[in-house]
């Protein structure tokens, strides 16, 4: 299993941060930001303006055919019955809808609960999620989660939806859209709710299954997304702040996550060194007690100067820099750049909580293109 | 010159919550207090799904865990005797029927022993051995059930959710809206599925009586398991050598009830002319044991309990005694060999014993060793092999080869103990996914423990978990 991304949602409770992490938005906004408590404590995205879905979407670099997504997903009642979820993949035009789940409306068999529907190319449904035969509703104000599992493909594709922890569909055969286009490359999701309504979403991942040894889903149970922030200097401190001490320590210049927005040049460290390094003590693992699966570290970086240059996000242990995998960095404006760590780089295996904990995360170990 | 900025980072951890519960799925309004009838046993079923494979040629198993939360469901008579009650018992059963109700789980009720101000979010009471877990919804009620105030104390029967909870503390995530005053009771509640058919009987034509029966609503609101697989805290893992490493069940059985000892031999009877043939599969017998079990404390029956919910239903094995003790020990060369009398013909010994048993006793006042507590102090060792040793006037004896002798091997029983019990024991799971322990009181429970041995397994199989 390799983790593509994840968003516990804590980082973007505003449009700036939000739009930050998810450039390629397809809708505008605004939303009105309510700050909702999330599934686990800490916050969730929740969008409550009628009339203007909020449709967001995430690209990857050629992740392959299979695909392994898992979110949480809340609604109140006023929900219109749209798509939540889609996965396409570019012809080298446009971007051609696959495989998506689409709510229906409540109807007089069902009047209080909406039922998901695995639809393919925007038309055919390929089945409607039940559960012990019926007809699965979905109660307005309770949380769900939604995990699936898709191959997308003409006569070897396959889906399977988990809800609670429960297959209510799963089918073999295409899954590709009217204009096939073997694969995905981009998820998007879709919220739209009517007035006085919302939609909220939280502990989003997205996996590759390929080579894993078990079906391809996370294991059964309640699996989150947590998110850290720095909170104290770590090891070095080899970065300039900027504004400059005293009064101000490094980590309180990359902070602006916690409150859950983004101040771009009000605050923040540079260098102009070649192997300068800055790493930071960070928050304590709370809600995640083991089991885990990747820790991703995530930041907002400019390039000052134009050209291309490269930076990283290591792990430091005991004063030790591990893992420095160059992410290259051409724009002058503020992006967005992740690093996936699915293990501990220092003992090669899968990450325990207490080493999360132990290790500081650095936000610069750099080298000139 | 090149310069980089960055303004801010963050981590993000993918993993897996544990010990709580998650979200509450039912909206109801329902409101969930409805006293048991104590003069019938309240029963709940602990339920697991195991998959087996059984090798047609060895009997050896291939075991898959089905689900990683057991599945709760319990029964309990409820009765109306007088006309507000039973309306408000006729009512229940009939919301149950047609809505996902939250429901007490009625032998885990705890007396609160202290006051709790209005808001407050300390409940003070005795919440070991009991399901409480954080995340997880309970019902607190007020201490006057007398008829007249019945219908205002249900009214005051509040819901709220656990933030923790410890041996004399449980707190509540929101305050508790007019407090609560000692000898108040505080129930943890499930999320109960509809009830597809439910059955009662008018008494008379004021009082009604129904059997309330809650099905535990799968999925992530399910109750979590109330022990892991490793039990070690509460029950001995024998040191066998090369064996697999499991626990021992050394809860006494209830001698009231007889004990079901069988032996069966897989295979299928085959149609041949006009006989049939036997066809046998395995290359040996399985002994089965039906072992009654009578708790009288709750620490007891929790301990049942999480020794069931440890080996996941039929999932994982464990080590268990023979109830007929018919060795009788000799002496021990305090190396690895014990010797022993099987107290009959030897031609009759099962020259297959997997393990031995032995169970000893200071003959001093001395408090005991904690092995095997609370019963006596007891080793496992595995048999590498039995030898015949002894003939004529001295009758047939016998040695076990043991690997390894243990903790106390020179001399052996060590000084101050003697031997009271030696039996065969054997590697077993449970025979059934289901416990289904009978509540007389909030702790005295009977049940029955089904096992059967399994063969050939130095080494087992698990699939899935």
């Amino acid at each position: 299993m390799t983790v593509l991304s994840v968003n516990g949602f804590e980082a973007e409770r505003s449009q700036a941060s939000f739009e930050r992490r998810y450039p390629d938005l397809t809708t505008n906004l605004p939303l009105t930001w309510p700050n909702e408590a999330g599934r686990f404590g800490g916050y969730c995205l929740r969008h409550d303006v009628a009339g203007l879905p909020l449709r967001f979407r995430e690209a990857f670099t050629s992740p392959g055919i299979d695909l392994c997504v898992r979110f949480a997903l809340r609604a109140s009642k006023p929900f219109t019955p749209s798509s939540v979820f889609i996965v396409s993949k570019n012809n080298g035009a446009s971007d051609v809808s696959q495989i998506e789940l689409r709510f229906f409306a409540p109807d007089a068999s069902n009047p209080d609960g909406y039922r998901l529907a695995v639809v393919r190319g925007g038309v055919a449904t390929l089945d409607v999620a039940r559960w012990f035969g019926d007809p699965l509703e979905f109660l307005p104000g309770r949380w769900y989660d939604i995990q699936i599992r898709l191959k997308i493909g003409d006569t070897a594709g396959e889906w399977e939806m988990r809800v609670d922890g429960m297959t209510v569909t799963s089918g073999t055969g295409n899954t590709q859209g009217a204009d096939p286009e073997t694969g995905w490359d981009k998820i998007l999701f879709s919220l739209n709710p009517l007035a006085s309504g919302y939609v909220d979403i939280d502990d989003l991942s997205v996996v590759n299954p390929t080579g894993e040894t078990n079906d391809g889903f996370l294991e059964r149970g309640d699996w989150a997304v947590e998110t850290l922030f720095p909170k104290d200097r770590g090891h070095f401190n080899e970065w300039d702040p900027q504004p400059p001490p005293p009064g101000h320590l490094h980590w309180e210049h990359v902070d602006d996550a916690r409150g859950g927005d983004v101040d771009d040049d009000a605050t923040y460290v540079y260098s102009e060194d070649i192997q300068a390094v800055d790493s930071f003590v960070y928050d304590q693992l709370k809600v995640v007690d083991g089991m885990i699966r990747g820790l991703l570290l995530q930041c907002d970086a400019r390039n000052e100067s134009g050209g291309t240059t490269q930076v990283s996000q290591p792990v430091v242990r005991d004063g030790a820099v591990l893992s420095p995998v160059f992410r290259s960095l051409a724009s002058t404006d503020y992006v967005f750049l992740r690093q996936t760590h699915s293990t501990d780089p220092f003992s090669g295996v899968g990450w325990s909580k207490a080493r999360v904990n132990s290790a500081q995360y650095g936000l610069a170990y750099t080298a000139a293109s | 010159m090149v310069v980089r900025r960055v303004t801010r980072q963050y981590a993000q951890v993918l993993g897996k919550r544990q010990g709580s519960v998650v979200p509450w799925p039912l909206e109801s309004t329902y409101n969930p207090f409805l006293a048991p009838d104590w003069g019938r046993d309240v029963r709940l079923e602990t339920r697991w799904q195991t998959l087996i494979s059984t090798s047609a040629f060895t009997g050896a198993e291939t075991r898959a865990g089905q689900v990683d939360r057991p599945h709760l469901t319990q029964s309990a008579s409820v009765s109306g005797l007088d006309r507000l009650e039973a309306a408000r018992v006729r009512s229940s059963v009939r919301a149950m029927s047609e809505f996902r109700q939250p429901c007490p789980i009625y032998p885990d009720g705890v007396t609160l022993t202290g006051t709790t101000a209005d808001d407050g979010t300390d409940l003070l009471g005795s919440f070991v051995d009991r399901r409480f877990y954080p995340g997880q919804r309970v019902a607190v009620v007020k201490r006057d059930l007398s008829p007249v105030a019945v219908d205002s104390v249900l009214a005051q029967a509040r819901v709220g959710e656990v933030a923790s909870v410890t041996s004399d503390t449980l707190t509540l995530v929101d305050g508790l809206p007019e407090g609560a005053s000692a000898g108040d009771r505080v129930y943890p509640l499930f999320s109960a599925e509809v009830v597809q058919r439910a059955s009662g009987e008018c008494f008379t034509d004021r009082t009604y009586g129904a059997l309330q029966e809650a099905r535990e609503l799968y999925g992530p609101s399910q109750l979590p398991p109330s022990w892991g697989r490793d039990v070690s805290a509460l029950f001995p893992y024998p040191d066998v050598g090369n064996g697999p490493r499991l626990p021992l069940f050394n809860l006494g059985a209830n001698w009231a009830e007889r004990i079901g000892v069988d032996v069966t031999i897989d295979g299928e009877t085959v149609d041949s002319g006009i006989s049939s043939t036997f066809d046998r599969h395995a290359g040996k017998s399985r002994l089965s044991f039906s072992l009654p079990q009578l708790t009288a404390t709750r620490e007891e029956s929790m301990r049942l309990l999480r020794f069931f919910d440890s080996r996941m239903g039929r999932l994982h094995p464990f080590y268990l005694i023979d109830p007929l003790a018919y060795l009788d020990f000799v002496s021990s060369n305090g190396g690895n060999t014990i010797s022993f009398t099987p107290f009959h013909h030897w031609q009759n010994i099962d020259k297959n014993l997997g393990y031995v048993a032995i169970e000893m006793e200071r003959n001093t006042a001395a408090p005991m060793a904690p092995w095997g507590s609370p019963f006596r102090s007891v080793e496992v060792h595995k048999v590498s092999q039995v030898v015949e040793f002894g003939f004529g006037t001295s009758g047939h004896r016998y040695s076990f080869v043991v690997d390894p002798l243990g903790s106390v091997s020179d001399p052996f029983p060590p000084a101050g103990y003697q031997v009271v019990r030696m039996a065969p024991a054997y590697q077993v799971r449970f025979d059934t996914d289901v416990l289904a322990q009978d509540y007389a009181t909030d702790a005295v429970t009977t049940s029955t423990m089904p096992m059967v041995e399994v063969l050939d397994e130095d080494e087992y199989e698990v699939e899935n978990l």
